[in-house]
């Protein structure tokens, strides 16, 4: 063991961390490379270390970048609140930062939920579905017409501009008029097994029997 | 104050003093004991304490503050570094290769024995030391098992139901891209927001599908005039606002499935039981009727 060994581990560990969104840490690598560059053994280099502010810096650099990289993602996925938590970092951030993104998350699921119930009472005009409309709307964290505006809610909904403009100002349909039609089909009703297709085969249902 | 919430104070202001407190943090320390006395005093039942405790950030201030009494009044113990073989390092990962070992994980082990054996490359530490980090070695023992519980959940699923598989298949991904814990957690964050989008485009899909089966299956069985209507109400809102077409929908098995009554035969949806899939030939065949008559 020598010391230009240890100095090229941690100039390692610096380059692997810059490549990987963990800049405090690499800076942190590079200071440690850099405090023992003039000790003559790696005994003297750990006892070096172990004796300064270096020895739990790793740890604490560690933590800065998983809070960054938090940030980013909530700066990204424009949840500006969270974005604040992990800028702050006030005494019991995570569990906060944690309850905020589930909330949003619940939220995203629960606008879905609404669209799918509103579309359900397109296909059906059955009342029940407004009932499950409303009272999904009453259990948003955020108001339903604040969240209509965000991007990342909109991207939920695969209607164009006006179709969405007609779910968020949902007040009823219109049913066009269709003619009488005489059909009369003979239907096989047999029900069969289906046997879903394994990871990486084509994505085709096998149906056996019927 | 009840016994339980006694209890409790004392366990959380005794936890302080198992560590020499630092004086910059003595009085911070004092205050913050009072304070959860005074907390004690005001919510004495049991069953009002724990209500409140939650939301009175009492908590939060308590593992901040305890972790940073914790890390400063840490002090390396002052003797001359002793320097363990390669063997004797790699002791460290041990215990969490020997939990493995009791499931089946083959991925995981093969990543554990893999560090392992680096005591049979070199027995120089840093060399060890050197190895492990080019090859990354320690962050495969991380995400190898992970990768390998999530396949093999994936196997006894129905891959084709993203409802139900978004997740798995997301986080495959994400271990598979990561490089760090904080690109992971990076790659997590993102992941998750967009399996509420991929989720979101199926489930909706399959409203959609599973919709239109019911009023078909309705018309057929009763004529009544008002399923036809609903029949071309979505189609056309289908058209004019989603860009989609019936075909769409049955030409794609992930989506078609919904529109035959699927029930799951077993616990994750793998097989299931349906309707005949010659219904779609039938649903087809009253669409585009009802669309010739709609041109008319």
């Amino acid at each position: 063991m020598n010391i230009s060994q240890a100095i090229e581990l941690y100039k390692l560990l610096a380059s692997r961390c810059e490549n990987a969104c963990e800049n405090h840490q690499a800076k942190v690598y590079l200071q440690i490379a850099d405090f023992i560059s003039d000790c003559s053994s790696v005994e003297e280099s750990m006892n070096k270390i172990k004796n300064s502010d270096y020895y739990l810096a790793p740890s604490n650099a560690l933590n800065e970048d998983k809070a960054e990289a938090h940030k980013r993602a909530a700066v990204e996925n424009k949840i500006p609140e969270l974005a604040e938590i992990y800028k702050e970092k006030a005494p019991g951030y995570e569990q906060k930062a944690l309850n905020i993104k589930n909330s949003y998350l619940n939220d995203m699921q629960i606008f879905t939920d609404i669209y799918r119930s509103y579309l359900s009472y397109l296909i059906t005009d059955k009342p029940t579905y407004l009932d499950e409309i409303s009272a999904s709307k009453a259990s948003l964290k955020t108001p339903f017409e604040k969240l209509a505006k965000n991007p990342i809610f909109r991207r939920l909904i695969p209607v164009n501009d006006a179709g969405y403009e007609n779910f968020i100002k949902f007040e009823g349909v219109n049913y066009p008029d269709v003619e009488n039609a005489d059909i009369n089909i003979k239907l096989d009703k047999h029900r069969v097994k289906v046997v879903a297709p394994d990871v990486g085969e084509a994505p085709k249902y096998k149906f056996i029997g019927g | 104050m009840d016994k339980t919430v006694q209890n409790t104070i004392n366990s959380l202001v005794d936890a302080f003093d198992s560590y020499e407190i630092p004086d910059e943090y003595r009085d911070t320390v004092e205050a913050f004991k009072q304070k959860l006395v005074d907390f004690g005093n005001l919510h004495p039942d049991t069953i009002y304490f724990f209500q409140e405790y939650p939301d009175s950030g009492l908590q939060e201030e308590y593992t901040d503050l305890i972790s940073k009494v914790v890390t400063a009044s840490y002090k390396p113990i002052d003797s001359e570094v002793k320097l363990p073989s390669v063997s004797e390092y790699l002791e460290q990962y041990r215990q969490a290769y020997e939990e493995l070992c009791k499931r089946d994980s083959q991925k995981g082990r093969a990543a554990y024995e893999a560090l392992f054996n680096v005591a049979n490359r070199t027995d120089d530490l840093l060399e060890a030391q050197l190895i492990i980090e080019k090859e990354r070695l320690n962050w495969k023992i991380i995400t190898e098992d992970a990768i390998e519980i999530f396949e093999k959940k994936l196997s006894k699923m129905d891959p084709l139901n993203l409802a139900t598989t978004a997740k798995l298949l997301g986080q495959i991904d994400v271990y598979k891209c990561a490089k760090s814990e904080a690109e992971l957690d990076y790659l997590i964050d993102k992941q998750d927001v967009k399996d509420v989008s991929i989720i979101a485009d199926y489930t909706i899909k399959m409203t959609l599908a599973a919709g239109l089966s019911y009023e078909l299956l309705k018309y057929i069985d009763t004529h009544d005039k008002k399923y036809k209507k609903h029949i071309c109400a979505t189609l056309k809102y289908m058209t004019d606002y989603m860009g989609l077409k019936f075909d769409d929908l049955i030409n794609n098995d992930c989506v078609a499935i919904w529109m035959l009554d699927p029930h799951n035969l077993d616990e994750y949806g793998k097989t299931k039981d349906a309707m005949n899939p010659k219904v779609l030939e039938t649903f087809k065949s009253i669409i585009d009727t009802i669309q010739e008559e709609e041109k008319e």
